[in-house]
């Protein structure tokens, strides 16, 4: 329920968001705790975004697209290398 | 029995059925009351459906599929193609000419001693834009009475339809329900689906994953809109705007929980609002306005039973207290109900699964993992007002989620709608013990388990949009 509000508030532009080298993640203050049995930190924790993990994951994703051969559009092998860069 | 159609196209594809099948009848379902009535009591004659207690649970039954037949076969699942790159990496092909071969000689003469049911349907409200005919013909009542939950059923599909040939036609035999010779091939070009010797669920409602997933991925790659695995529900805030959300998560994730979430307390005093429009399957299309308007193309929902409780989704069990189908729970033979594993204290005089004796001292589960309902949508407590809305309902965001221990946060947003579509394509989910293989296994076809995937992220990307919808991924949710 948390999340949805979040996510309405930014398809509205009601709320900011921190760029990160995979998209725009919440501040935590942002999201809603209160009645959760979720404290701050470990709210943190589940917004953090790893870079080593990241780029181990960007080597999957091209094994993944590897199997589609030429048939991928180029725009998701652009995306590809936007995150591989930002990764850096 | 006399056809109800003029259009020579229908009439030409029963033709041929019968004189392949072989039936001693051929039963048009028209939609009507009376025929459903004597239908049912055939049914229930023949053991097939079992009546429950009408008291405690009207107008509904019980049926019990085989045992060697409890779940979609992904394995004798084929897309049959012309060629076979566009069946993609990740699904079965067999080439067309093999497949009508093959599954000809097991549909030969198989209904002999047996009726044939012609079930004209409709996957979307008749008549509006985003809806599309099909016709089912089956040796199994139990799909007909399936199939009057699903979609919408009977001779206004044809009357809408007249003499067009735009319909999908699909042929379903339980035939000896021989899970050695079961196929359920889709044949894209041809708008044609075969599904044979099975009585199960997805492999034999043809309008559900066959037609509305895989056939029409195919037809709206051709006509530029989407079919997707999406659950769509409205968000309405203290302000008293609901926005609409797609959401695409694996099996196992609680996309039926989550279409049907109640909002907790707090947030319900201050007025915010979950309605569902589908848990399953949207049908997307770009709209005058250049935004994405989606439909619910199913008249009901086949949940998952166990699991189900008035805890985890107590929109979705009341759903079933009437007018519903169950398929391989519990039979409480006390009161004749049902009863399934999450329910809270087991029935001490049952039936499980396969009909035979049970008690919660058992080693093996009563209900089967994969047992469903079968309810239709217009008894669920929180149906969105727009269910039926023909136009289909303006997206606000895309979500994507599943199972991840690690790594990916909780909720991030896509730059861009480009930047969405490759997040999606990439969206990965730890395998369950929902599916066999192993368990914790990183698996990224989530956005895909139909034909055509590659083109279909090229049809999203040239379908563009503005600025009013945003793509999101998110893990897992806090209340």
């Amino acid at each position: 329920m948390r999340v949805l509000d979040w996510i309405i508030d930014r398809c509205e532009d009601k709320v900011d968001a921190r760029e990160t080298a995979i998209g725009y993640i919440p501040y935590a203050k942002d999201i809603n705790i209160e009645g959760t049995n979720i404290d701050c930190s470990t709210l943190e924790s589940l917004l953090e975004v790893n870079k080593e993990e990241w780029q181990k994951e960007t080597q999957s994703i091209e094994e993944h697209y590897k199997k589609f051969g030429d048939d991928l559009p180029k725009e998701l092998l652009n995306q590809l290398n936007i995150l591989t860069n930002n990764l850096k | 029995m006399q056809n109800i159609t003029d259009n020579k196209k229908v009439i030409k594809l029963v033709d041929d059925a019968v004189k392949l099948c072989k039936p001693d009848n051929v039963i048009w379902i028209d939609g009507s009351k009376q025929l459903y009535d004597n239908l049912r009591n055939k049914v229930l004659a023949s053991g097939e459906m079992i009546k429950l207690n009408q008291e405690k649970l009207p107008d509904c039954y019980l049926h019990r599929s085989a045992v060697n037949d409890v779940a979609r076969v992904e394995d004798r699942t084929f897309i049959c193609c012309k060629n076979k790159r566009d069946a993609g990496p990740t699904n079965n092909w067999m080439a067309p000419d093999e497949a009508y071969s093959k599954l000809s000689e097991i549909f030969d003469g198989c209904m002999k001693g047996r009726d044939m049911y012609v079930i004209p349907y409709s996957m979307g409200k008749i008549g509006t834009p985003f809806a599309k005919a099909g016709i089912e013909i089956t040796d199994s009542l139990y799909v007909v009475f399936s199939m009057e939950i699903m979609t919408r059923v009977g001779k206004s599909v044809l009357d809408n339809l007249g003499d067009s040939n735009d319909f999908v036609r699909g042929l379903h035999s339980k035939a000896q329900l021989d899970a050695q010779k079961r196929y359920i091939c889709h044949f894209p070009e041809d708008n044609t689906i075969w599904s044979v010797n099975s009585g199960y669920g997805g492999n034999v409602l043809l309008g559900k994953k066959c037609f509305a997933l895989r056939i029409a991925s195919y037809q709206a790659k051709n006509e530029g809109w989407l079919a997707e695995h999406m659950l769509i529900l409205g968000l309405t805030k203290p302000d008293g705007k609901t926005r609409y959300i797609c959401a695409a998560f694996p099996s196992a994730c609680g996309k039926t929980n989550l279409a049907m979430l109640i909002p907790p307390e707090g947030y319900k005093r201050k007025g915010y609002k979950i309605t569902t429009v589908g848990d399953d399957i949207a049908w997307i299309r770009k709209g005058a306005d250049g935004c994405l308007y989606a439909v619910n193309p199913e008249n009901g929902f086949f949940g998952v039973a166990p699991g189900t409780n008035a805890k985890s989704n107590p929109n979705a069990l009341e759903t079933t207290r009437k007018g519903t189908i169950f398929t391989n729970v519990v039979q409480n033979l006390d009161d004749n109900t049902v009863w399934w594993e999450g329910m809270g204290e087991a029935p001490t005089n049952a039936l499980n699964w396969k009909g035979e004796p049970w008690t919660a001292q058992s080693e093996q589960k009563g209900a089967h993992p994969n047992s469903r309902f079968t309810a239709p949508a217009k008894n669920c407590p929180c149906i969105s007002p727009m269910f039926d809305l023909g136009e289909g309902v303006k997206i606000s965001a895309f979500i994507f989620g599943g199972r991840r221990a690690k790594n990916v946060p909780l909720v991030y947003q896509s730059r861009d709608f480009k930047h969405g579509v490759f997040v999606g394509s990439v969206m990965a989910s730890e395998t369950t013990a929902a599916a066999t293989g192993a368990v914790g296994v990183l698996r990224r076809d989530l956005w895909r388990c139909c034909p055509f995937a590659a083109t279909i992220w090229a049809t999203i990307l040239n379908i563009g949009l503005i600025s009013a919808t945003r793509l999101k991924t998110r893990q897992k949710y806090l209340m």
